[in-house]
């Protein structure tokens, strides 16, 4: 039975010492986690099949390098054109005309939904369906043809496919982060007799960027990797790079992981981008309060 | 409504309120808000719209400055009509361009603030007078200063609205309001989401306000502020305007049984 306090003790209940709870099941947990991860890296390291001198022959390859330029290149251009042409779509479902809100829904809906496999092959192959573009007057008389082979090669076909795809996903990021915001801010704007576009660049945008930082820093991601899958219609991106190289020296195994190695670390440099990113946005207002504070 | 539109009367401002609001009416799916309601408010003047909640004081507050869009009826503000331009015999309905311009001769403060988090009080202060009147930044900053000052937290000046008080950010919403040099100020239950202790604060600038002769219309659940500030005191109830006038009028000899009902319960 523990001894009941009179109120005369208090001043010794004050005066104890302190000592931290026990925990055995953290120590059994973390021995458990350790010895796996040894495991894991002791295979990784003495199977010899894992050929790591020829994983580090082939990691600064040329041919490797140009692969890597062409995955960051396509995710670049694709991230730009689909911030660009998500904001667009984005608005368009937002906006008071009916019939732009219903093509948006229809645009996102078809290219969120066809695979973006298919859709690589399906821009590859589009000359199967339009032997020739031209440019000229609806039903009317063209102005230039171009032979759709040689205008959509696999790098167009690539671009104009992960365009579309990331464009849908992306309207409806920046559409959920411009409805997260509350309906006064809005009100406050048109009250003050802002225009919708001043609304928009001024006090809307600003505000949703901060929400849709982080999930942005996800599709990026996600984008980078579904960049590999135009290596099926025979671009010389990083995956394809290995390919090429592992079709001829069948050291297929070493040279998958230089491509694993490279994506690893090119999504590493991405998510610290993202945390800088992150933290600068929420850090903002302290910062400029201090140097707002100093100047008084 | 045919002799307030007549040009030559447009053109003399003095023999017209400065807010003229005519036969509105207001439905929100099939349920009727305001029954047509018309009010005219001059300049100097301080309305205070009471009545029990869903009266309607609210929606017709933001018919005034066309948040809300009425379903019949005309606002006139200084002269213009509000939401539409006179074409011949026709009412067209303005672009957003012509609405935001007739909105920044009207100064709205909110409930629940609606202050911009992403920028500081100074930054919020500025931005519509900078983007929208285009004035310089020495100017606009000046403007914030001084109405910081004149609201009584100009070491806030640089503050996010998260560091302030409700009180604070309410008084920053006025200042940026102000900003704007309004023809009318339309306050919108401007103290029912402060903690007790900061309703005064808020009160207080609003009668200063009206001290100043700032035309003002304010929705308000605070009698006794009511009581005090307003000129006219107007009891909604229904979507209806039951009764009006000054405040000694209306709570002590009020001629209607729902106005006695309503008063009897808020003047403890």
């Amino acid at each position: 039975m523990t001894k009941a306090l009179k109120l005369d003790a208090r001043p010794d209940v004050l005066a104890l010492k302190r000592a931290k709870r026990r925990r055995p099941g953290i120590w059994v947990t973390n021995a458990i986690v350790i010895l796996f991860a040894a495991m894991a890296l002791t295979t990784v390291l003495t199977n010899p099949r894992f050929e790591w001198e020829t994983v580090g022959a082939y990691l600064f390859e040329i041919r490797i390098l140009k692969g890597i330029g062409v995955s960051v290149g396509m995710t670049a251009v694709t991230m730009f054109l689909s911030l660009i042409f998500g904001t667009l779509v984005a608005l368009m479902r937002m906006g008071s005309s009916r019939l732009m809100a219903l093509v948006a829904s229809g645009f996102i809906w078809v290219f969120r939904s066809i695979p973006m496999l298919v859709q690589l092959l399906f821009w590859y192959n589009l000359a199967a369906l339009f032997p020739t573009l031209s440019l000229g007057i609806p039903w009317g008389p063209s102005f230039v043809t171009f032979d759709s082979n040689s205008l959509l090669g696999p790098l167009t076909a690539a671009v104009i496919g992960l365009t579309l795809h990331e464009t849908a996903y992306i309207a409806e990021l920046i559409r959920s982060g411009l409805l997260s915001l509350p309906a006064g801010q809005h009100q406050a704007a048109a009250a003050l007799g802002m225009t919708p576009a001043q609304t928009f660049f001024r006090i809307t945008a600003p505000q949703a960027l901060r929400i849709i930082v982080p999930p942005m820093g996800n599709e990026l991601i996600s984008l980078l990797k579904a960049t590999s899958l135009v290596s099926v219609i025979s671009l010389a991106d990083l995956l394809y790079s290995v390919q090429l190289i592992y079709a001829k020296n069948f050291q297929t195994v070493p040279l998958l992981i230089v491509a694993a190695i490279w994506y690893m670390v090119i999504t590493g440099v991405l998510t610290l981008l993202q945390q800088r990113l992150e933290r600068r946005l929420s850090r903002q207002s302290e910062l400029k309060v201090k140097k707002g504070g100093s100047s008084l | 409504m045919t002799q307030i539109l007549d040009k030559k009367q447009r053109e003399l401002p003095e023999t017209l309120p400065v807010v003229s609001v005519n036969g509105i009416k207001k439905s929100f799916r099939g349920h009727d808000v305001l029954h047509g309601i018309s009010l005219d408010v001059h300049r100097g003047e301080t309305v205070c719209l009471i009545g029990p909640s869903g009266s309607g004081k609210s929606t017709l507050l933001r018919c005034i400055n066309h948040l809300e869009v009425p379903d019949d009826g005309l606002v006139l503000v200084d002269g213009k009509t509000i939401g539409y331009r006179i074409a011949g015999n026709t009412l067209v309905e303005l672009g957003s361009r012509d609405l935001a311009a007739q909105r920044s001769a009207m100064g709205m403060v909110f409930q629940s603030f609606n202050l911009f988090p992403h920028l500081t009080a100074r930054q919020n202060i500025v931005e519509a007078p900078r983007r929208v009147l285009r004035l310089s930044k020495e100017e606009a900053n000046a403007r914030a200063e001084e109405l910081m000052a004149r609201v009584g937290i100009a070491q806030k000046l640089d503050s996010y609205p998260e560091k302030l008080s409700g009180g604070q950010q309410q008084r920053v919403a006025i200042a940026r309001a102000l900003a704007m040099r309004p023809k009318v100020m339309l306050f919108d239950e401007p103290t029912s989401a402060l903690d007790p202790e900061m309703v005064q604060e808020v009160l207080a600038v609003i009668r200063d306000l009206a001290d100043d002769g700032m035309t003002m219309v304010v929705v308000t659940h605070e009698m006794r502020f009511a009581m005090d500030v307003a000129d006219r005191v107007v009891f909604m109830d229904e979507g209806r305007i039951v009764e009006q006038g000054p405040p000694d009028q209306l709570t002590q000899n009020p001629s209607h049984e729902r106005t006695r009902a309503f008063l009897s319960k808020v003047i403890a």
